[in-house]
């Protein structure tokens, strides 16, 4: 058991680090003022390697791993937790290509989500609901080799600019009457397929969040993407593991942000004649950031691990249930530290905190995770 | 190796004031019963590497100074190895200790750190070597109209080596057009800022806590209206808001002795005191008030520098 | 063209803030200060492997060589990420303490060795011209001078301005205090570049996958042949003493109360100077 990164991952960190800095630490604060989606810089994201990190190195990947992939997030999210939702996003439809695709859809798809030039989708949420996945209401119809598709989806980030969407749709039922999905791929500008709304979110702006409305979408049975009627387990091992993880990451990243934020402002302000870092209400603050920090970075990489080695349970829930209430408090307690500093929107800890707030109902509420640590615990202990 | 073995210090001159500041010193450290030698030679690389080697032969010197320009850094290390001897790089003093040893003290770490370097081995025929940086030593001998300060003292005696490869109209000699296995194709001029901060007697010198490129341009407006130099630092440089890098003061830059230095939103790392070590007076404004700067000052102001430059441009109205 | 970089593992400039003296020893403490690869080394690796795989021409190697502690073996593999093809450490207690006589003698003995094995002459060696540490603008000079090869420090610009195939005529810029020099020969040669030469590229995660399968040879004082009195503090000619933090003796009064204040103090300064 080893808690430290290999040599590899650590340059591999500092190389994403650098670039966050250069290229992304210079202009967070305006994406977020302005709600601007920076699509050109999904190209250097590709030449990075962090668009397919995980893709195997045949179909233009890194062929690295899920801890690599959590490093990126992490290094991103630090400056920028709207731009990491676009990347984990995409991460999430590459991986359901990866994990159930055919080798004529990789070979089609993959290199250009790898390179940067298409950028992917997964669409599950709808106006019914989007905890209640098996009551979803997109439907997909298969006759003469060809689904036509019908329905709405909403919040669903990357919905203006993704390539191809891996969409969830109900394809049939089983015998005992309970509903089938299927993940079936719709690529932009197929005809029926379009953006609806656009939304204004509080956080994690600078991401397109989203309506996908499928009016009599046609495509080839060829865009199923896993075996069809397997789209339940298809999404939710997805979801559980790649999406639950990105955030978890992407949270992470938002809190070392306070972390760092909250040293480096305590250092420099002068109260009483001394920097507020002397005082013991503002160290005792830094100290539970801190350690809220340690344990979720724990949290997230030994969870990462056991993926990359293929034991992962329960493991990413707890994770991302622990890390993004962490994030929300010590995005608050960073608000206090800095004092009216931290509610002007010249200084960063405001966006933390809408940030942070902004990732608990992606991928799963913390409700929702609580529900699955605790069934997992009342079977294993 | 002892001071007191010191019999002959041969020095290079490039043409530029740092031969005179290097005399001055080495009279100051070693007085009068030593030879001083000085090689007048053209400032191109190979007919000035090839007329010290020849001379170092000649006239067995035990100790060699050269200014650290381009072309006196590069020649130094090469003479090193030539000679099999050590060379200590950018001094920042030169000094007899207390047991007598010849010390150089250079610096590290951009000047955060000052070594001690000891060449033990030095002798004729494996001179100790050292370069320092124009502007380092303030007093300076001219070596050509006559000894201008008296506080020397005596006037040393000084025997200046003119190569006679230097042409008349200072163009460059035939033999000179090579550096090694390269031909020189070109000379072109460089663009250089318009009063030179080695001469100036006041400099202001803006860091990167001025913040922006408007507040930079302040600064050099201001420093016209003064009389005075705009000088910068290398994050200043760095920055990319139109700073001159010849103005650039530091370790990896120049060292300046103005009468009054004014320092505006520099942090002071130590490379920086380094450069302005020579300075009449300093005074130094940043809003940090643990700023390095402040130690190396004589007057402080915890202000922000873009408001002191404002009501300075202000005042002088 | 086929280019050798000399790369120099440093503390990390940008914490230059951090690095303390120990009263007692008298020495730099280095633990817990993260090391990287010297900003100028890393155009030098920039500048070779424009310089050695640029399109239209036939891609030459480029090997990365330093001498460091063993635990910096990962700045190496960071070369070679970058896009070095081969790297070569000189890893040994004897070369502990050297000045930048004994570490160039070293150096050296390490490029005619990769040269034998390869039955080669690198047309090029590349090396920052100064270290953010040592800054001495020494080893390149040095190395070269050891290698009888021509040395040009301070180049701010490193062209091949002849496409004719097999050509290796190679244009170099070098920035003195007055005037720009432009050179034009060809190799072999040492060539120290500046800061502004370049921007170096980023690794990325492809550079490290293809890292793995490059080779990274670690040799010893024994491997080198060197005697033992020509290398490291031994083969020194130039031997370290005290180290200390500079004292600057001046009084930091704080007369001014506020902006204006400080201004008019200032302008009076200038005035009794009579300037």
């Amino acid at each position: 058991m080893d808690y430290h990164f290999t040599e590899e991952q650590g340059l591999l960190r500092d190389a994403f680090a650098q670039f966050a800095k250069e290229e992304i630490a210079p202009h967070a604060a305006a994406w977020d003022a302005e709600d601007h989606v920076p699509m050109d810089i999904v190209p250097k994201l590709g030449e990075m390697g962090i668009m397919g990190v995980f893709v195997p190195e045949e179909y233009g990947g890194a062929g690295l791993g899920h801890i690599e992939r959590c490093i990126a997030l992490e290094e991103i999210a630090r400056y920028s937790a709207g731009l990491a939702m676009m990347v984990f996003t995409h991460h999430l439809g590459v991986a359901a290509i990866v994990d159930y695709g055919t080798e004529e859809q990789k070979q089609k798809w993959l290199p250009g989500m790898c390179d940067g030039s298409c950028v992917c989708g997964l669409a599950v949420t709808e106006p019914g609901g989007g905890s209640d996945v098996a009551g979803l209401k997109t439907v997909a119809v298969l006759e003469d080799d060809t689904w036509t598709i019908n329905g709405r989806k909403c919040f669903i980030t990357n919905s203006h600019c993704a390539g191809v969407t891996v969409v969830t749709c109900r394809t049939g039922e089983d015998e005992k009457g309970r509903p089938l999905m299927s993940t079936i791929a719709i690529e932009a500008g197929t005809e029926g397929f379009k953006p609806g709304r656009e939304e204004n979110k509080l956080g994690l702006r600078g991401s397109y969040t989203g309506e996908l409305i499928m009016d009599n979408v046609k495509v080839p049975a060829g865009n199923t993407v896993g075996a069809p009627g397997k789209g339940m387990p298809i999404t939710m091992k997805e979801l559980g593991e790649v999406g639950r993880a990105s955030m978890a990451a992407i949270e992470l990243g938002i809190l070392r942000a306070c972390l760092e934020d909250a040293v480096a402002f305590a250092k420099e302000r002068v109260l009483y004649g001394k920097p507020i870092s002397k005082l013991q209400a503002i160290q005792f603050q830094i100290a539970e950031i801190r350690c809220d920090y340690e344990a979720s970075r724990l949290m997230l990489y030994n969870a990462a691990a056991m993926k990359d080695e293929g034991t992962v349970g329960a493991e990413f829930s707890m994770a991302k249930y622990f890390i993004s209430e962490a994030a929300v408090r010590s995005a608050k307690r960073l608000m206090e530290i800095m004092g009216g500093y931290g509610f002007v929107n010249e200084y960063p800890a405001g966006r933390y905190l809408r940030d942070a707030a902004g990732c608990i109902p992606s991928c799963g509420t913390s409700e929702i995770q609580k529900m699955i640590v605790a069934g997992e615990t009342l079977k294993k202990f | 190796m002892k001071a007191e073995d010191i019999n002959k210090i041969l020095i290079l001159d490039q043409g530029d004031p740092v031969a005179g500041q290097l005399l001055a010193k080495a009279y100051a450290v070693f007085g009068a019963e030593t030879e001083y030698v000085v090689l007048k030679a053209h400032k191109t690389h190979n007919i000035a590497l090839r007329m010290m080697e020849q001379t170092v032969r000649e006239e067995n010197p035990e100790l060699v100074l050269i200014g650290a320009t381009a072309l006196g850094e590069e020649i130094a290390p090469a003479l090193g190895v030539r000679f099999r001897t050590g060379v200590a790089a950018h001094c920042v003093d030169i000094k007899v200790n207390d047991e007598g040893r010849l010390t150089f003290l250079i610096p590290a770490f951009g000047g955060r750190v000052i070594g001690e370097i000891f060449v033990p081995d030095a002798k004729a025929g494996h001179p100790a070597i050292a370069t320092v940086k124009p502007g380092i030593f303030q007093q300076r001998i001219s070596l050509y109209d006559g000894f201008d300060r008296t506080d020397i003292g005596s006037a040393p005696s000084v025997r200046i080596i003119d190569v006679d490869a230097l042409a008349a109209d200072g163009s460059i000699p035939e033999g000179s057009k090579t550096q090694g296995a390269f031909r020189l194709a070109e000379i072109t001029p460089r663009q250089r800022a318009a009063s030179d901060i080695a001469s100036a007697e006041l400099i202001l010198c803006g860091g990167y806590g001025l913040g922006n490129e408007e507040t930079w341009h302040k600064l050099e407006a201001l420093a016209d209206k003064l009389n005075g130099a705009a000088a910068c630092t290398r994050a200043a440089l760095d920055a990319g808001w139109g700073c001159m890098e010849d103005t650039m003061i530091g370790t990896s830059g120049r060292a300046v002795s103005p009468e009054i230095y004014v320092g505006f939103g520099i942090s002071g790392a130590a490379h920086h005191t380094c450069g302005i070590a020579g300075a009449g007076r300093i005074i130094s404004i940043n809003t940090d008030k643990d700023a390095e700067a402040f130690a190396a000052s004589d007057y402080k102001g915890v202000f922000d520098a873009e408001q002191v430059i404002d009501a300075l441009l202000d005042q002088i109205k | 063209m086929n280019i050798l970089v000399l790369i120099k593992p440093v503390p990390d400039p940008e914490q230059e803030k951090n690095i303390r003296i120990d009263t007692e020893s008298g020495r730099i403490v280095r633990e817990g200060v993260k090391h990287v690869i010297d900003p100028e080394s890393r155009n030098a690796l920039e500048a070779a492997l424009q310089l050695a795989k640029q399109p239209g021409r036939e891609p030459g190697f480029v090997a990365a060589l330093a001498m460091a502690p063993v635990q910096m073996k990962d700045k190496l593999t960071e070369a070679l990420a970058m896009g070095a093809d081969e790297a070569y450490l000189l890893s040994d207690k004897a070369f502990g303490g050297a000045d930048t006589y004994a570490t160039s003698y070293t150096l050296a003995a390490a490029v005619r060795k990769i040269e034998a094995e390869k039955e080669l002459q690198f047309d090029l060696i590349l090396a920052g011209t100064s270290s953010s540490d040592g800054g001495t603008s020494h080893v390149a000079v040095q190395t070269a001078e050891w290698l009888q090869r021509t040395h040009i420090s301070n180049v701010c610009s490193i062209q091949l301005p002849d496409s004719t195939a097999g050509s290796s005529l190679i244009r170099v810029i070098k920035r003195s205090e007055e005037v720009m020099l432009t050179f034009e020969g060809e190799g072999p040669a040492v060539i120290g570049v500046t800061r502004d030469i370049n921007k170096p590229r980023l690794v990325t995660a492809m550079g490290i996958i293809k890292a793995r399968k490059k080779p990274l040879t670690i040799w010893t004082i024994e491997d080198l042949g060197i005697n033992p009195d020509k290398a490291g503090l031994a083969g020194s000619p130039t031997k370290p003493g005290r180290l200390f933090e500079p004292e600057t003796g001046r009084a930091a009064e704080e007369p001014w109360q506020t902006p204006e204040e400080a201004a008019a103090g200032i302008l009076e300064i200038i005035r009794e100077a009579g300037i």
